[in-house]
């Protein structure tokens, strides 16, 4: 038997991660890339350059942010709809409770990740006290949140100091805040799920509830906590949107289509929908393979609308190159 | 009295090695179970039962389908209280309300169905629920070490930092009992663990049991298999409906002793007498060199009239005969008649049905019925599959659909009720009475009196053999031994995916069953 | 009458049938009794039939939902699908006017190869249908308005209005489109072999499948349904509305709370017609009410959100 030989565990764990990608993916990449002189075969200005792909990634951030809640739900077996609406949420209260003024921000920003958090947490309550569905718990709670959220808002709501806009268009030694940002995330959410109980048992209980519970984890407390992430992060997400946009307004979470494009990414990303498999990074690729598809049309000029119209379809067919193989019955 | 709470338990100190060498050639009683008795609603599924295992010694426990040995297993290992008896481990009183309590006394069990995560690695699966930690952070090298001692231990060459994926099935079982012994288990108990494994890795589990014996636990091996419990086992008991009927050292015995004792029932007053089939009845469905993924080589006939029963243990291939002759998935090749002519589509059920023939599927639950729909609505499915999706919905009430209820024994009032609120027995007959409305003629039956009781049972036989005097030809595929004896008209029993041998009605049990069991020792 | 309760559902005591009535009838009249004590005009024979009028898109959309519920499935496509056909009629007609019932079969065969499209894609790709539909809600809204340039272009003729706006001796031509929908959507439900094979898909697709049923056939002519009771709730929304980019908005989502409502049971295997049509208008009559007692609009999203939770959530527990 060949012996690898162990490099720091850390290394290792990452290592692991980086094979949790299906190679699919680096493919994707590739092409995605490459695709980019063609472009300027049709005349658009651009073309391939580091520039443009640091925009692809500083575009991509907030999916990336809820993608990566949505990692662990779907990893712990669940769903969570309601991102989109928690994201939309997170904005309006974050220009509605800052005004412009700075020193709220203080205030606004833990208040609002807390909001996210106890949002998913009774998203985890519905799911495992309530015994509702994942899918039609977070999908009413979406609903409430923004009939409430319409209700009160109609607009922009408030606006954000300039000084919390660094967040967004910042940078340090030339690389923009958002980056950081980004990898703050990423290997925050990696190292949970890699270094510590929670992820273990979060991979466990995804992977065989039933084997988790007769080894003695509390399946219901693991997946309750992995809903409180997805709406933390929604939260974060909501918080680095305002600092883009400037100002929050009720439909800027349902706009971006965050529910369904970072379910896309989580799937494509190689983490499977029934739980138990996968990774943070994989799902930070996916996030980056429809940034660049989306800058791909930009380039090639495609119609807005028609942009739409094949993002719906790339989707469906995403998911599908990973569920056809499924031998249950899906509804 | 609550039993976990006082025991001491030190997590992780039979990784270490360590294990005092002097407890091992005790011998002494590990648990001792008294006059344990078990009722679930009207049935006794134990009664007085007393059973006790010692350090060092692999215990058998035999008895055919439905004796109790699932439900004994289940009281020693916490899943279900027992009614009256007690239990004592190390000749201290204990009462377990949850696995985890019999656990944490050091009972551990290892179930036909894996309890592992086939994506993580093997010392993930081995930790999973009591991971190390080190600074907060989970030791991944900690885990995978002391992983590696355990395997070791027990002369395992598994890498524990491979996926379990990986794995043979046999590996990932090597895996599950690592990780049921890895925390100070004393008494392992292990559910026909030879059911699915091939036989060059039924040797390995062998030798592991072995191992695991020497260094002085008590193993609770429970097997049908009549080779494995003479080579591997020191002590055997034999249930037989509900109490314990025999408990000797296997060397004390032979395995006809110990199948007469399994059997041996009054069987003349349960069963129907056997079918007048003249030997040239007309053959109605003939299979010959069916093979599909699973099963290869299948061989068979069955006359009009006659009731065929097939035998096989589980993992026998018999499953997944049934599942074939009903086209889900059929036979990838060799061919299939019926009355005569070639049916080569019977590879849906659509397709089968319309060369009339009928299915009973083993699980009731999940493939039999839709249990919040009606009585009437579960047993005209297929007549109106067959009738066409767009006509009027086929009535319910006509004279021939209520006849088939009465004919079966259901009240033809009910059949508006739900088929959740019936008995097992009568759920059973709704599914039969699918097949009677269109007017199949072949009928495959796979353990048509799974989870039913005694009474029910014998209604069950009783209908089956009318249906085949009638002219109903039937298949019936069934892992429990007197039922196929007494029913069939001849039998074909299976191993390893095939048929192996075709015995006459009436054929002696023993025998039976020393065939479906095999000689899986026979290697090495 | 002491007859032991178990002995024929036909010598039930009347009582008793009144104790097992959907309760969504209970709570249609509830709702109307407090719309009409609310704004007593309501209990007049033109606003009520106003108010009918009004539900009639939903209550088709409902009762085609209602099909793919039944199947086990969701069809969250059908808002924008309704957006969709507007647009493109809009269109068509802008250009031919006098080719009305040809939209109007055009608009139809649209619906049934959406249908299944969505059908298709769940039996065999194997997409669950709530990320399906989802799926193809962004591509029906995408290709509206692509077609139209995003806005609302192009005009609908009187005839194709007529249908959702004009009445035949005072009775809206939109509750007989109802009517006649309603009805065949009863007897193909509930009178059909096609119906009961749904109903044993929804609640055990593997049993189905051992008994035959072609269980991808049942499950596409669902979605189907659902996708052609879209085309009409757009011939009607039309009608009433005019043309507008955002005519189907939510619709997928009410479509769903008022098949809920009306005692349809989530993830599959129980639902009826009648109970769905009244649970369509009383959600649409409970939107009126809110109206009424000056809620803003977007209070029924969250009305919505607490209807099918609290509905899956009950009969969770019942079980």
């Amino acid at each position: 038997m060949q012996k690898v030989e162990h490099g720091t565990a850390m290394m290792m764990s990452l290592r692991k991660q980086w094979r949790d990608i299906p190679p699919v993916l680096w493919v994707l990449l590739v092409m995605a890339i490459a695709s980019y002189p063609l472009t300027e075969a049709f005349g658009r200005t651009g073309g391939f350059s580091l520039q443009f792909l640091a925009n692809v990634v500083e575009r991509s951030v907030t999916l990336a942010i809820v993608a990566v809640g949505q990692t662990f739900v779907i990893l712990v077996g669940s769903i969570d709809l309601s991102v989109a609406f928690v994201i939309s949420l997170a904005a309006v209260m974050a220009s509605y409770f800052m005004q412009g003024n700075a020193t709220m921000i203080l205030i606004a920003v833990p208040a609002v990740l807390l909001m996210g958090a106890g949002i998913g947490w009774i998203n985890g309550f519905l799911v495992t006290r309530g015994r509702v569905n994942p899918l039609i718990a977070t999908l009413g709670m979406g609903l409430i949140i923004q009939g409430i959220l319409s209700t009160s808002f109609q607009n922009f709501a408030g606006s954000v100091p300039q000084s919390y806009q660094i967040i967004a268009y910042g940078s340090l030694f030339g690389i923009p805040n958002s980056f950081f940002l980004l990898l703050a995330v990423a290997f925050g959410a990696a190292f949970v799920l890699r270094k510590t109980r929670f992820g273990a048992h979060i991979y466990a209980v995804g992977g065989n509830s039933e084997a988790a519970r007769l080894s003695g984890i509390n399946t219901d407390r693991i997946m309750r906590r992995a809903h409180l992430i997805a709406g933390l992060l929604a939260a974060l997400a909501g918080l680095f949107l305002t600092s883009r946009l400037g100002s929050g307004a009720p439909w800027v979470g349902p706009d971006g289509i965050y529910d369904l494009e970072s379910i896309a990414a989580v799937v494509i990303g190689g983490t499977i929908l029934a739980g138990g498999r996968g990774g943070v990074f994989g799902t930070i690729i996916g996030v980056l393979i429809f940034g660049l598809i989306d800058s791909l049309f930009n380039q090639l000029g495609i119609d807005p609308y028609l942009k739409q119209v094949l993002r719906g379809l790339i989707i469906i067919f995403a998911v599908a190159a990973y569920s056809m193989r499924s031998k249950d019955e899906v509804a | 009295m609550a039993g976990g709470g006082e025991a001491e338990v030190n997590q992780t100190s039979g990784l270490n090695g360590s294990d005092n060498p002097a407890e091992c050639n005790a011998g002494g009683t590990i648990v001792q179970l008294n006059k344990i008795s078990k009722r679930y609603g009207p049935v006794m599924a134990l009664e007085n039962v007393d059973f006790s295992c010692r350090k060092g010694e692999v215990h058998a426990l035999v008895g055919e389908n439905g004796a109790g040995k699932s439900t004994l297993v289940k009281v020693l290992v916490g899943a279900v209280m027992a009614d009256a008896g007690e239990c004592t481990v190390n000749s201290r009183k204990v009462v377990f309300r949850h696995p985890a309590d019999a656990q944490k006394m050091g009972i551990a069990i290892v179930h036909q169905e894996l309890n592992l995560l086939p994506d993580r690695t093997v010392a993930e699966n081995i930790f999973m629920g009591r991971e190390l930690t080190r600074n907060g952070m989970l030791d991944r090298r900690g885990m995978s070490n002391k992983s590696k001692a355990v395997l070791e231990r027990l002369n395992l060459t598994i890498d524990p930092d491979t996926s379990l994926r990986d794995l043979s099935v046999a590996g990932q079982q090597m895996v599950e009992i690592a990780k049921a012994i890895a925390f100070d288990a004393q008494v392992l108990v292990l559910d026909e663990p030879t059911a699915t494994l091939a036989a060059d890795d039924s040797q390995t589990l062998f030798d592991l049991v072995r191992t695991l014996r020497e260094r002085g636990l008590a193993i609770v091996y429970i097997s049908h298999r009549m080779s494995e419990i003479f080579d591997l086992c020191d002590h055997v008991t034999v249930l037989k409906d509900g109490a314990s009927v025999l408990s000797k050292a296997t060397s004390e015995i032979s395995p006809e002793q110990l199948v007469k004792a399994m059997i041996g029932r009054d069987l003349e007053k349960y069963y129907p007498p056997y079918g007048q089939v003249s030997d040239d009845a007309p053959v109605v469905l003939r299979v010959a060199n069916g093979a599909n993924n699973v099963l290869h080589g299948i061989n068979m006939h069955l006359r009009k009239g006659e009731i065929a029963g097939v035998f096989g243990l589980k993992g026998s291939g018999r499953s997944e005969l049934a599942y074939a002759l009903w086209g889900s998935p059929g036979f990838t090749s060799g061919t299939v008649e019926t009355v005569g002519k070639l049916a080569l589509d019977l590879c849906t059920p659509r397709s089968a049905m319309a060369d009339a023939v009928g299915f009973v599927p083993e699980s009731r639950k999940d493939e039999g019925l839709a249990l919040s729909l009606s009585i009437a609505d579960n047993a005209m499915l297929p007549r109106r599959t067959l009738d066409g999706a767009m006509r009027h919905t086929s009535d319910a009430n006509s004279q021939d659909v209520l006849s088939v209820f009465k004919s079966v024994g259901l009240d033809p009032a009910d059949r508006n009720g739900e088929v959740a609120n019936l008995s097992g027995g009568n759920q059973q007959k709704v599914v039969l009475s699918k097949w009677l409305l269109t007017g199949a003629e072949i009928l495959v039956l796979a353990e048509p009196t799974r989870g039913v009781d005694v009474s029910a049972k014998a209604a069950i036989y009783t209908l089956l053999r009318q249906l085949a005097d009638k002219g109903k030809s039937i298949i019936l595929l069934s892992s429990e031994l007197p039922e196929i004896v007494g029913m069939s008209d001849r039998i074909y029993v299976m191993r390893g995916g095939t048929i192996t041998k075709e015995f006459a009605r009436g054929a002696d049990e023993a025998a039976i069953l020393m065939e479906a069991g095999g000689s899986t020792s026979a290697k090495g | 009458m002491s007859k032991q309760p178990q002995t024929s559902s036909l010598l039930t005591p009347v009582w008793s049938r009144l104790s097992r009535m959907e309760p969504i009838y209970i709570i249609l009249a509830a709702i109307v009794l407090a719309i009409v004590l609310s704004n007593p005009i309501y209990a007049d024979y033109g606003p009520m039939m106003q108010l009918l009028r009004r539900a009639s898109p939903l209550i088709v959309l409902a009762v085609g939902q209602l099909f793919v519920i039944v199947s086990g499935g969701f069809d969250l496509s059908v808002g924008s699908l309704i957006t969709f056909i507007v647009l493109l009629s809009a269109l068509v007609l802008n250009t031919h006017p006098e080719q009305v019932y040809a939209c109007i079969a055009l608009c139809l065969a649209i619906g049934i190869a959406a249908g299944s499209l969505n059908g298709l894609v769940v039996s065999l790709l194997k997409v669950p249908s709530i990320i399906a539909t989802l799926g193809m809600l962004l591509a029906y809204r995408g290709a509206g308005l692509y077609l139209s340039g995003g806005s609302a272009r192009g005009n609908l003729p009187d005839t194709f209005r007529a249908f959702g706006r004009e009445t035949v001796y005072g009775f809206p031509i939109a509750l007989i489109v109802v009517i006649v929908f309603g009805v065949f959507a009863a007897w193909i439900l509930h009178g059909t072999n096609y119906g009961r094979q749904l109903f044993a898909v929804g609640t055990n697709p593997r049993a189905a499948r051992l008994s035959g049923v072609n269980v991808t056939m049942v499950r596409v002519v669902a979605f189907m349904f659902s996708a052609v009771s879209a085309v009409v709730a757009a011939i009607l929304l039309g009608g009433f509305s005019g043309v507008s980019t955002a005519v189907g908005n939510g619709y997928e989502l009410q479509a769903i709370s008022a098949a809920v409502l009306g005692g349809a049971v989530l993830l599959g295997g129980r639902g009826s017609v009648p109970a769905v049509i009244a649970g369509a208008i009383a959600l649409h009559a409970l939107f009126t009410l809110l109206n009424i007692w000056g809620f803003p609009k977007p209070m029924r999203d969250a009305v919505q959100g607490i209807i099918i939770i609290s509905a899956v959530a009950y009969s969770a527990w019942r079980r």
